[in-house]
């Protein structure tokens, strides 16, 4: 490892490292506009001069452009490297705008730091500026050409990081343009990341314009939960709103950047309709009041006639607490997954996944081979996307086997296969890198999956020509990794593909299985959920029948899953009690008998477990109250002389459980009620260690290290189901920014989400007569469902993909397995 | 030379340190003998004050000549006093003379303001034009340090001198909206030129 010297203090960093991350080793912060770690050098902006006084270089050198090496001497602030410095700053800004008081980027912006700090305080030159048109890039990122630096960060992001050709580099020399080819959104689902990157203000964050300075806001760590990986954001809130996220630095989660999903879709917190305060019936009453009559009417109720019902998106210490307050007042029903399959799934997940075979989104970047079972990153998990770029740059091959017409910023082999197929692919793709020897150190489960993998038909003749050369690949590769969706792919594939994986660990330097969950905390409630066998049918059928009286619910919302909603309706008409813990206005807080306001994540310290078994946390931001713009109609604070604040009276869900839970069972030594870790301990023996959690910087895998669980055993040779002529198999599909609970009551992401569209294999269409952009009309129980009409040829036969769009009621859909017909009733609308 | 910034990274471009060296003050002044003696002084400063009290009493009888009259007490509010620039009154906003606010919303009267007393919301002409949506100035918050003026970059809000109405009998009156505080560029101009003469001096 080289050793050199940075402004006479010694470093010894790894090969290959920067001079300039060097120094930041150091604490020297090395001015610089185009380097930045995620992207690497390309030495634009020279702005990071330094002075190396011995060594291999000598002289002025740009510090983002040298490898450190043994014996350098460099120094930062010799006069020469600081002069070179003051004039790089002064002739980057001969052309940028003084338009700082009316730039949303002015007290973040680096140019204006370096300006301020380089001393450059007097315009000398006197000729004119060059001037652009800006670009409408959409609603999330605005465009004001201007003030461009020429940094070729934008542009380095977008097409090499990210994989989108939209945007670029247009014209030559003093006239170079960062924009698209004409006006119209940015297709990449990652461009708000443009605002972090940008060193200046070419492009700022559209939603948040003119509304807060950074040093408004009240920033602190956040996190995403939006979807299953937990990426890290800095959340900045400002009287009472969040305003703006951005990412935050996890080199194990999300590294340096996040999607706009997660950037933009913090917006349910301050949702103008959400409910702030208590209810009974219709009637807003105080927490007292609302606490001792739920309170009240459960301890009339029997023990057994109680449920509980959570969902993926509440936090581990809701979820910790409503299992606590379950068990205490001796309910037997507590459920978080309102699909069984989906439930059953996430058992299996929980019981394999183990430190041998789960991987981070780095461990993907690090990846030779990427197998896809079953997952559409783009819509699903979009970061997962984005890391698999980055593998795919290094020299990684990626096969996705999907049914669905996938779409991923990198090239891929895909096989289009139906999801009963998905097991016979995947061990006749990895079937011939296993020997029987090494994997019977496993045990014998381990040689009998062995056999039945051998064992397997072969597939049809067009598949097994596309896996023939895959198969090479995968006996050739280093450190495989297959990523298993939990949303289409049959449970078995779910098991399978953890097994495979470890299997793989034998004879290759590093295997691991990444699985796509359906739910920011999805890992957190199977923990607490995958011990009971109750289901949500169960605990319907069981209201139905009279013995279960009451549903509490926390923040979770039955009707935008179920799809029969008319029983659902029917069902809870028929409780004594639907007590409503939540910080949505959704249909259940509606029909709420009592409901009691929670906190949203900005609002309470709160922690969630992402797809890896990764517990992280996000802090409190900011206090709960109606935001300042909602109550003064856009205008000044108002200055009230009251005490309390105006919609401040969501608390902790945890809080309000405990405080239940200890009113109706009293006992003599109570557990604190100020530290929800005590009581989530009691509940899940994985979590009992971290009671002392303070949330270590990269979060805190609680993984067991060896799994206990059992080799898969199912049958792995399925034959797809034939489709009976002129019907089609329909399959619900996740869309990225429409299917997402919260991100529904975003409106900044309701304004880009597109229509919803339906994916047809070209051969289907001929067959059933319909055609490119057809509309479509679908027949369901109560009705019919209209949908635009894509026909595609990178899908698989025999399926209509239909998005679990907001804007289609696909809950209708009752039965997704059997055929429906489907019929042309027009064009699409444009 | 280095410099440590507030996040614990230095700070490598720009001055060298040694430039910002405070000035010293010298706090024993050489006073003259005349001046330790300080009766002359005392007799000095007396006949100023016994001047004012005579003409005061005197002044509407014997007008002194060239002067309509040497009487310094106003009869307000009959009488208004013409207040030098310096002189720090009402904040108000400076109007273009197209009718426009000179205001283009940054932020920063809000920011320095030490006692909150300023809240802007921007918005955006069609012209692309940053303006205050809304500008609410509370006065009853308000401690007329100037430090608004001090950094606002367009010379748009400015301490006039107006010295009326300040005082209220009901909070809610003293906040005033963008439409209230709105000035025409002649009616501040003294006080524009007066601090273009004295924030120059600032080397910032």
């Amino acid at each position: 490892m080289p050793r050199l010297t940075i402004d006479d203090i010694e470093i010894e960093v790894p090969h290959g490292t920067k001079v300039i991350d060097a120094a930041e080793r150091l604490g020297i912060m090395i001015p610089r506009f185009c380097y930045h770690r995620g992207l690497g050098s390309v030495g634009a902006c020279r702005m990071c001069a330094v002075k190396f006084l011995q060594g291999p270089f000598k002289g002025l050198q740009m510090s983002c452009m040298i490898d450190a090496q043994d014996g350098m001497v460099i120094s930062t602030t010799d006069a020469e490297a600081l002069d070179f410095r003051r004039h790089v700053i002064e002739w980057l800004m001969l052309n940028h705008p003084h338009d700082c008081p009316v730039c949303d980027e002015g007290g973040h912006c680096l140019l204006q730091d370096m300006t301020v700090s380089g001393g450059h305080g007097m315009r000398r030159f006197s000729g004119e500026k060059r001037t652009y048109r800006d670009q409408y890039l959409g609603e999330l990122v605005q465009h004001e050409m201007n003030r461009c630096i020429h940094c070729y960060r934008c542009v380095r992001f977008y097409r090499e990081f990210a994989g989108y050709r939209d945007l670029g580099a247009l014209q030559i020399a003093q006239k170079v343009y960062f924009g698209r080819l004409a006006d119209g959104p940015l297709e990449s689902p990652f461009a708000g990341n443009l605002v972090d990157l940008c060193p200046t203000g070419v492009y700022t964050d559209k939603p948040a314009r003119f509304r807060a300075r950074r040093w408004d806001l009240e920033r602190g760590p956040s996190l995403c939960i939006h979807c299953s990986l937990g990426c890290n954001t800095v959340a900045g809130a400002r009287y009472r709103e969040v305003l703006r996220q951005e990412a935050r630095l996890n080199e194990e989660v999300n590294g340096y950047f996040i999607c706009d999903l997660g950037r933009y879709g913090f917006a349910y917190a301050g949702h103008p309709e959400r409910p702030r305060s208590p209810r009974i019936g219709s009637q807003a009453v105080g927490w007292q009041e609302a606490v001792a009559v739920a309170c009240d009417r459960l301890a009339r109720l029997g023990p057994r006639s109680i449920a509980c019902l959570s969902s993926a998106r509440a936090s581990v210490e809701t979820l910790g607490t409503l299992k606590y307050l379950s068990k205490r007042v001796g309910s037997d029903h507590f459920v978080c997954f309102y699909d069984a399959a989906v439930k059953f799934k996430m058992g299996e997940i929980v019981s394999k996944l183990d430190g041998r075979t789960a991987v981070s989104l780095r461990d993907i970047e690090k990846a030779d081979l990427l197998i896809g079972v079953g997952a559409d990153p783009i819509n699903a998990a979009p970061m997962l996307a984005l890391a698999m770029r980055q593998a795919q740059r290094a020299g990684a091959k990626v096969v996705m086997m999907d049914p669905r017409p996938l779409f991923l910023p990198c090239d891929f082999e895909h096989l289009s296969v139906s999801p009963e197929l998905f097991d016979v692919c995947l061990s006749a793709l990895v079937k011939s890198t296993f020997d029987r020897e090494r994997v019977g150190k496993h045990g014998e489960a381990a040689v009998t999956l062995y056999d039945r993998m051998l064992s397997c038909d072969p597939l049809d003749a067009s598949v097994q020509a596309r896996l023939e050369p895959l198969i090479a690949v995968v006996e050739g590769c280093r450190r495989p990794i297959i990523i298993c969706g939990s949303d289409i792919a049959p449970a078995s594939s779910v098991s399978f593909a953890a097994d495979v994986a470890l299997l793989m660990g034998e004879v290759k330097d590093q295997s691991g299985v990444f699985y796509v969950l359906p739910g920011a905390n999805a890992y957190g409630a199977a923990l607490f959920d995958a011990a009971n066998g109750s289901s949500f049918e169960s605990v319907v059928q069981e209201i139905e029948d009279g013995a279960i009286k009451a549903l509490i619910v926390a923040e979770s919302d039955p009707f935008r899953y179920v799809a029969d909603r008319d029983r659902l309706q029917r069902a809870l008409n028929k409780l004594e009690l639907l007590l409503v813990l939540d910080y949505l206005p959704s249909e259940t807080v509606r029909k709420a008998h009592i409901f009691l306001p929670t906190r949203a994540i900005f609002e309470t310290r709160s922690s969630f477990i992402n797809q890896e078994g990764r517990l992280q946390v996000a802090e409190k931001i900011h206090s709960p109250g109606t935001p300042i713009w909602q109550v003064s109609n856009k205008g000044h604070p108002p200055r009230l002389y009251g005490t309390g604040i105006c919609g401040g009276e969501p608390r902790a869900a945890w809080r309000v459980l405990q405080q239940i839970a200890h009113t109706l069972v009293h006992s003599q030594n109570e557990i604190s009620e100020n530290d929800p870790w005590p009581v989530i301990g009691g509940e899940c023996a994985v979590l009992a260690r971290h009671h002392q959690h303070n949330g270590p910087l990269h979060g805190l895998r609680i993984i067991p290290q060896t799994s206990t669980a059992a080799f898969f055993d199912g049958d792995l040779d399925l034959q797809p189901k034939q489709p009976m002529d002129g019907h089609l198999t329909l399959l619900p599909v996740v869309s990225t920014f429409a299917t997402e609970e919260l991100a529904s009551y975003s409106e900044i992401i309701q304004r880009v989400i597109g229509s919803p569209c339906a994916y047809l294999h070209s051969d289907d269409a001929e067959r059933c007569g319909l055609l490119d952009c057809d509309r479509i009309r679908i027949a369901v129980d109560d009705g019919f469902l209209e949908i635009d009409l894509t026909v595609s040829d990178k899908m698989a036969r025999g399926f209509l993909i239909l998005p679990r769009h907001s804007r289609f009621e696909w809950q209708k859909l009752h039965c997704f397995a059997q055929g429906l017909p489907v019929e042309k009733i027009g064009n699409c609308t444009p | 030379m280095t410099q440590f910034d507030g996040k614990g990274s230095q700070v490598t471009v720009g001055v060298p340190a040694g430039r910002l060296k405070p000035k010293r003050v010298r706090r024993n002044l050489d006073l003259t003998l005349w001046e330790k003696l300080y009766v002359f002084e005392i007799i000095r400063g007396m006949y100023v004050t016994t001047k004012h009290f005579a003409l005061n009493m005197l002044g509407f009888v014997l007008p002194p000549r060239g002067k309509k009259r040497s009487v310094f007490t106003v009869y307000y509010p009959d009488e208004k006093v013409v207040l030098p620039p310096a002189y720090r009154g009402r904040p108000v906003l400076v109007m273009r003379p197209d009718g426009t606010e000179r205001c283009v919303a940054c932020g920063l009267c809000e920011t320095a303001c030490p006692g909150h007393a300023i809240s802007i919301v921007g918005a955006e002409r069609e012209n692309g034009e940053r303006y205050p949506l809304s500008y609410v100035l509370d006065m009853t918050r308000c401690v007329y340090c100037g430090f608004c003026e001090e950094v606002c970059p367009k010379e748009a809000i400015v301490m006039s001198s107006e010295y009326q109405g300040l005082a209220e009998t009901d909070r809610s009156r003293m906040r005033y909206s963008k439409e209230q505080l709105l000035r025409s560029e002649e009616s501040v101009k003294g006080r524009i030129e007066y601090i273009r003469r004295i924030y120059s001096k600032c080397n910032y």
